[in-house]
């Protein structure tokens, strides 16, 4: 790498990290923050290839590991559909980078490389300028809508070996890795690889980040016999790729005038969609795009070319300098009007957004949340998008990339109660390590996480409700639970609150335990009055009065009469009603009615 | 410009400069390819490019071996020497004349001249045409071979399929760089339309 290439490479990381600063966050309990942007990992994705009109594209992959050799699987896929156009592995010995290129050459895109890493299956040897590796990139599968101009590519660490230990000084150093990968057995991997990519046009170059996934973990022998996709073959689902990849929202700034351009380049490298030469969609791997797709049709002039291509939509906001706004629509969440049918998806804020404004920027959001599984089938879900946001400016100044900014999804463990597994996350958008079982704040079955409890006595034993195979804190009939009250004399805690509901606080076994019963205190109950047909006066609720016979009237002194509410003779005594079933001691305070009322019924009553 | 018919003249004349032996060896194994092996008709061509050097030793152009438009339609091969001798001399206004009118119609002059200024960091010293196909009577690819000198050695021989358009009996070029001109790089514009 010259002096110019090396500045123009940490300037972008130094960009980079800039630019992501602002989205530090605590990626564990601990509070340790991260920063997002460019790490070492152990999968990468460069987010577009340009192979076209004197572009070419340079791809530049790192073992920043000093002690370890490095295999990893370069996949080469295309831009509508993600056909695997190429893939072939790279050898890395400690602190070694490969480099390569994919390029319009003798009629066909190719990839290439001169770089020694890369081993030549056409000489047997590693790869050298006098022979380098250089193959054609196979044809995609659907004419008429994908392209070999440009696509994106995958790189996926395969394994990491220590270099002593396979260390053959009599061979060169592609050959020995790749005959000690071939005897291995069980692979390992480390999170060390990192690298960059460079547009390349006659006498300069723009360079642009690769996205690196760290802990991706690769745990089966990859072999170029077999495609690699992401969820196979690693301690990684699909859904857990999808989710470390996931935003809200994307964020770029655009050039729209006469003279300078800006295009917002979207690649969504989980998708990978499986189509037939009729260019009918027949598979796509992403949870995201199985939940949220929309299919669409596509033509060429008045030809209908398909009309099964599964698209995503998303809303847009553009702003100009001075704040002016345009969206596709003013109420949130508005997801509508706009479809992203590819895999690598090209935006001009003009033509593509009707942005007018001449310079500004412009917001990208996705309304999901995706359900699906960690790898050991536990339920997770993530809210955004699996994309990789990249714009390109071309002004009178030249041409320059830039990452996109973004709000990262949130992921949660768990269908119901989606609670935020912190400790998982590592990575741009905290995605798990596959650790979970190690994480020290994976929620159980407990009083506050009562929707984790799987069995009924799981729930009890948590203190909650199992209802209709659910655990809850509510009653399963959906009413409150129950407290202390004349119904509930058993739930009284303290004397106060039993003569409050009408009960009597009594340790009637005389085990120095107190009690809220109804009956009254000593003896049990046994021999003493209760609420019945004999005595509806003791009847202290409209259900127990009925049960004996009686009739529930709370507007008069005693609330359970023989006879109907307000039958009979009757008169009011100091604001209560007294009729000949009335008790009248107990019922004033002022002694003066009681005796009114004794007499009333001495003159009425029989 | 180092323009190839200067350069083949220097070369067949004894004058060497430039991508010297081996880049004859090249073109003569390509020209006598397309050719099925007629090591004789190589032989004519050469002769007739040495006669050629004569009458116009001095002329700035682009200059190809005719043979390889022979199939080409009609005026395909003067508007690629034309088109391209305007990129090579930096006329971005006739250059962008050139264009299909959809492209034109989207990309202002001002857009297309910044476009065309990525590429003129390094000096475009040398257009070579190798191969015309048409799949439709109204498309044409040239495969082209250009070779940019900076700091006075060759940096780079890029390869482009080089695409060109008929449109009202006047061929136009289309500029295929779909992460710049996103939309214009089909010959016929994809149109996506939401299932209803």
């Amino acid at each position: 790498m010259n002096i110019k290439k090396l500045v123009a490479f940490v300037s972008a990381i130094a960009l980079i990290s800039l630019t992501m600063s602002s989205h530090a966050f605590a990626k564990n309990a601990d509070n340790h923050a991260g920063i997002l942007g460019m790490k070492k990992g152990d999968a990468m994705v460069f987010p577009m290839y340009l192979a076209a009109d004197g572009f070419k594209t340079n791809m530049v992959v790192i073992n920043t590991d000093n002690s370890h050799a490095v295999v990893a699987k370069v996949v080469v896929r295309s831009q509508a559909f993600s056909t695997e156009l190429r893939d072939f592995f790279i050898y890395l010995s400690p602190n070694d980078v490969w480099k390569g290129e994919l390029c319009y050459a003798n009629g066909n895109i190719v990839v290439r490389s001169e770089d020694a890493s890369v081993w030549n299956p056409a000489t047997g040897e590693c790869a050298t300028a006098a022979n380098p590796f250089e193959y054609a990139l196979a044809p995609v599968i659907c004419e008429d809508l994908d392209s070999l101009m440009y696509g994106y590519v995958e790189v996926f660490e395969a394994a990491a070996m220590n270099w002593a230990a396979i260390r053959d000084t009599d061979l060169d150093h592609c050959v020995n890795i790749r005959n000690a990968y071939e005897d291995l057995t069980q692979v390992e991997t480390v999170n060390c690889l990192t690298g960059y990519g460079e547009y390349v046009f006659p006498g300069d170059y723009a360079v642009f980040p690769a996205t690196v996934i760290a802990g991706y973990a690769v745990n089966d022998k990859l072999t170029t016999a077999r495609e690699t996709f992401w969820g196979d073959f690693a301690l990684n689902s699909i859904t857990e790729v999808e989710a470390v990849l996931s935003k809200d929202n994307l964020v770029f700034p655009y050039y729209n005038n006469g003279r300078d351009i800006s295009i917002a380049a979207l690649t969504f490298p989980t998708k990978l969609t499986r189509v037939n030469s009729d260019c009918e969609v027949m598979q796509v791997r992403s949870p995201f795009f199985v939940q949220h797709g929309e299919f669409g049709s596509v033509s060429i002039g008045d030809e209908l070319i398909s009309d099964s291509i599964l698209g995503i939509k998303y809303n847009y906001d553009a702003y100009d300098m001075n704040e002016k706004a345009i969206s596709e629509c003013q109420v949130s969440p508005c997801i509508k009007g706009k479809r992203l049918p590819w895999e690598v998806n090209l935006i001009d804020p003009a033509n593509d957004l009707g942005v007018a404004f001449e310079e500004g920027w412009s917001r990208i959001s996705f309304g999901t949340t995706t359900q699906g599984a960690d790898l050991d089938q536990n339920d997770m879900s993530y809210t955004g998008a699996p994309v990789i946001g990249m714009v390109v400016h071309l002004t009178h100044n030249g041409m320059s990339v830039d990452q996109m900014a973004y709000d990262c999804g949130e992921v949660y463990l768990g269908e119901i109660d989606k609670t935020l597994l912190n400790c998982v996350y590592q990575g741009g958008c905290r995605v798990t390590e596959v650790t979970c079982p190690t994480c020290p704040v994976c929620p159980v079955c407990d009083a506050d996480h009562l929707c984790l409890c799987e069995t009924e006595a799981a729930c009890e034993a948590a203190g909650g409700n199992w209802c209709d195979g659910v655990c809850q804190a509510e009653e399963c009939n959906g009413s409150p639970a129950p407290t202390c009250g004349p119904d509930n004399l058993d739930l009284c805690t303290n004397q106060t609150a039993c003569e409050t509901a009408g009960g009597n606080w009594c340790d009637d076994d005389e085990d120095g335990v107190f009690g809220c019963q109804p009956e009254e205190c000593n003896g049990g109950g046994g021999g003493l009055p209760s609420c019945g047909p004999d005595n509806l006066n003791l009847c202290t609720s409209e259900t127990t009065c009925e049960a004996a016979g009686g009739y529930w009237c709370p507007d008069e002194v005693i609330d359970c009469q023989p006879a109907a509410c307000g039958s009979g003779s009757s008169t009011t005594i100091g604001e209560k009603t007294v009729t000949c079933g009335t008790t009248c001691f107990g019922n004033w305070t002022n002694p003066a009615f009681v005796q009114e009322c004794s007499d009333w019924q001495a003159a009425n009553c029989q | 410009m180092l323009d190839i018919k200067g350069s083949w003249c220097q070369l067949l004349t004894g004058k060497g400069l430039f991508l010297g032996g081996s880049r004859i060896t090249k073109f003569s194994s390509r020209v006598a390819e397309s050719f099925n092996g007629k090591e004789v008709v190589l032989t004519i061509l050469l002769t007739a490019l040495m006669v050629s050097c004569a009458a116009a030793p001095d002329r700035r152009q682009i200059i190809y071996e005719p043979e390889i438009f022979k199939e080409a339609p009609m005026a395909l091969e003067k508007a690629y020497s034309d088109y391209w001798e305007m990129r090579a001399k930096k006329q971005h206004a006739n250059a962008y004349s050139n264009e299909v009118p959809d492209f034109r119609s989207a990309i202002t002059p001002e857009q297309y001249s910044n476009y065309l200024k990525l590429f003129e960091k390094a000096k475009l010293a040398q257009v070579e045409p190798q191969g015309v196909t048409c799949p439709e009577e109204h498309i044409c690819f040239v495969e082209t071979a250009l070779t940019y000198i900076l700091n006075d050695k060759v940096s780079d021989v890029r390869y482009i399929r080089d695409s060109w358009e008929k449109r009202n009996g006047q061929w136009f070029h289309r500029i295929r760089n779909p992460l710049i001109f996103p939309g214009l790089d089909k010959c016929r514009k994809k149109t996506e339309v939401n299932k209803q």
